[in-house]
């Protein structure tokens, strides 16, 4: 299939195309505006879905006990090599679903999120639905953080999140990346 | 050109353009001899954005080197997952469902249409025409929106996996990707109406780095720049992969191999994806989106949580040296991407880990005909040129 164009004498003419174009500019003008300002609008958080990689967090389960048992499988996973682990015996009383004792528990959890590439490996590959994702990417969250009248994000210990700013991370609304509903 | 070399003795200028200049779109170099406004030398210099993808390659295992393809050809990261999974999928020996195929088709499409979108708006806007920006960045806007819905994120999208995808398409994917598809011609029209018979925009491209089909050639070109210099080889067609053989459509070729015939080849290329989006649409298949080998994929989390061969099957995925681990041995696997062939060497030493991983990116040796493009025109003519080439500075130094 050949594509080829050449220039008619019209063409040269140059000023029937230049009216067309600007016929065609002019009737963009009193259309719909499509651009919304990224971080503020709060309409591009809304729109993500279940499936939408942001910032992580560690889910509890009705008990309030970190589903997470230090298996070290979301450290493996990762590609950028940015979650540290360290494990623990659980706290006396913690209990499996089935209502065994709990063994064990990460004592440290930190994601270093200036590494992280929010690929959602680590949410793939978790056994035990204990990490998940938000609906907010990382200068959302520092915004909304600000919001509240806490000065974030100047230093990069701010971007090392432990395991309570993880587990903290349950209270943001919008929902990400979580593994495949049944 | 010998004549003005010497004309120039002692009085040609040096220019350098870029690294950081705003139509280079990424960090490259090209040095410029000039005399008056001639081009008398055009030398490229690469490593300017060194990104060591293919060391990488020799520390990451299978399934976590697809998340540094996405970061190659930023414009079109669907197509390097596509390109790569498939080319270890080959190594493996192993043929994904029919339904996976379609669907990386469909994103594979899409993103040469978005690509191709970001391609024009930029390469456009270089010469002087903002609205074609404007005009492709709204289309380019609906596909990312539909990428990100789908792979949950706009750019950094690793949608693949060696045996699979991610997900399957989520619910409504149909109704976005038919919706833009029935929307896109008559956007793609105010670009023609813009453009194509435009006087000021054929006299910047008609003419303006001219490359004939012999030399394209013995460049190495591939892609959009081959197919304007008139040779009609197109990887989809020539060597089929995937599900390309099920469905038709045109490839189109220029005459002249000049900037303008690269636009006109883009141009319709895009009307082509949208036939093959359309097509795979229809034809999409139903069935499971993975291999069902616990080997190779990752179990379904109901496995998982509930058998323990799931659960042991799903750690194994995950961990070093038990993962996937394709046979001793080495494989190239080459697809077109939205700017030629995308190739991927793959050297197996049998463990979890690639021994090897060489890519063949497009741009790379479509840059390297930049010379011959330059040398003898005229130094307006380097936006022009470079901007039809569409060099993705991320492909240049892995
Ligand atoms: S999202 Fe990816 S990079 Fe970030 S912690 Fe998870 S696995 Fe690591
Ligand atoms: S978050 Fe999940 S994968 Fe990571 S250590 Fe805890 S249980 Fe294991």
């Amino acid at each position: 299939m050949k594509v080829n164009e050449e220039m008619s004498f019209w063409d040269r003419l140059y000023i029937p195309a230049l009216l067309k174009g600007m016929f065609t500019t002019l009737k963009h003008i009193p259309k719909k505006k499509l651009t919304y300002q990224y971080p503020e609008d709060p309409r591009s958080v809304n729109e993500r879905n279940e499936r939408y990689r942001g910032i992580h967090k560690l889910t509890t389960t009705e008990k309030d006990e970190i589903k997470c048992v230090a298996c070290f499988l979301c450290a493996t996973a990762c590609p950028a090599d940015c979650i540290t682990i360290q494990a623990a015996p659980s706290p006396e009383g913690w209990t499996t679903k089935e209502g065994y004792p709990r063994e064990k528990y990460p004592d440290v959890f930190e994601i270093n999120m200036l590494r992280c590439i929010f690929c959602g490996y680590c949410v793939e590959a978790c056994p035990e639905d204990a990490i998940r994702m938000t609906g907010l990417t990382l200068p959302q969250y520092f915004r909304e953080r600000q919001k509240e009248g806490e000065s974030l994000g100047s230093s990069r210990s701010d971007f090392i999140f432990d395991r309570d700013m993880l587990v903290a991370n349950n209270d943001i609304p919008q929902e990400g990346l979580s593994v495949e509903a049944e | 050109m010998q004549g003005g070399l010497e004309r120039a003795t002692g009085e040609k200028m040096v220019l350098n353009f870029g690294p950081q200049h705003p139509a280079t779109h990424g960090t490259l170099r090209i040095v410029l001899e000039l005399d008056g406004e001639s081009i008398l030398k055009a030398t490229p210099h690469l490593g300017y954005l060194h990104t060591g993808f293919e060391k990488l390659g020799e520390h990451l295992d299978y399934n976590q080197f697809i998340v540094v393809t996405d970061r190659m050809n930023y414009l079109s990261p669907l197509s390097n997952n596509f390109g790569y999974v498939l080319a270890v999928e080959q190594l493996l020996g192993i043929e994904v469902p029919k339904r996976c195929q379609y669907i990386r088709i469909l994103m594979a499409e899409l993103s040469r249409l978005a690509d191709h979108l970001l391609w024009l708006g930029t390469a456009a806007l270089d010469l002087g025409a903002f609205s074609v920006f404007l005009y492709s960045f709204r289309e380019r806007e609906k596909l990312y929106s539909i990428f990100e819905k789908t792979t949950g994120a706009r750019l950094t999208t690793s949608y693949t996996r060696v045996g699979g995808v991610f997900r399957d398409l989520y619910d409504g994917f149909e109704t976005d990707a038919r919706d833009f598809i029935s929307n896109f011609p008559k956007a793609l029209k105010e670009t023609h109406t813009l453009l194509t018979k435009n006087r000021i925009w054929m006299d910047r491209t008609k003419g303006v780095g001219p490359i004939s089909a012999d030399e394209a050639i013995n460049y190495g070109l591939t892609g959009p720049c081959l197919r304007a210099a008139g040779v009609a080889h197109d990887l989809r067609k020539a060597e089929p992969y995937s599900a390309y053989d099920e469905l038709t459509f045109d490839v189109p070729v220029g005459s002249n191999g000049d900037a303008y015939d690269r636009y006109l080849v883009r141009m319709e290329e895009m009307m082509q994806s949208c036939r093959l989006v359309t097509q795979a649409l229809d034809n999409l298949p139903d069935g499971p989106v993975n291999v069902e080998d616990n080997k190779i994929t990752m179990p379904h989390k109901s496995d998982a949580y509930g058998h323990i061969e799931g659960l042991i099957h799903h750690f194994k995925i995950v961990m070093d040296g038990h993962g996937v681990q394709p046979p001793k041995g080495d494989h190239y696997c080459a697809t077109e991407s939205p700017n030629g062939e995308l190739g991927f060497y793959i050297v197996s030493d049998g463990s979890g880990t690639g021994y090897r991983i060489r890519i063949r990116p497009p741009s790379f040796l479509n840059f390297q005909a930049l010379p011959h493009m330059l040398e003898g025109g005229m130094v307006s003519d380097t936006v022009a040129v470079l901007g039809s080439l569409n060099v993705i500075a991320g492909e240049l130094d892995r």
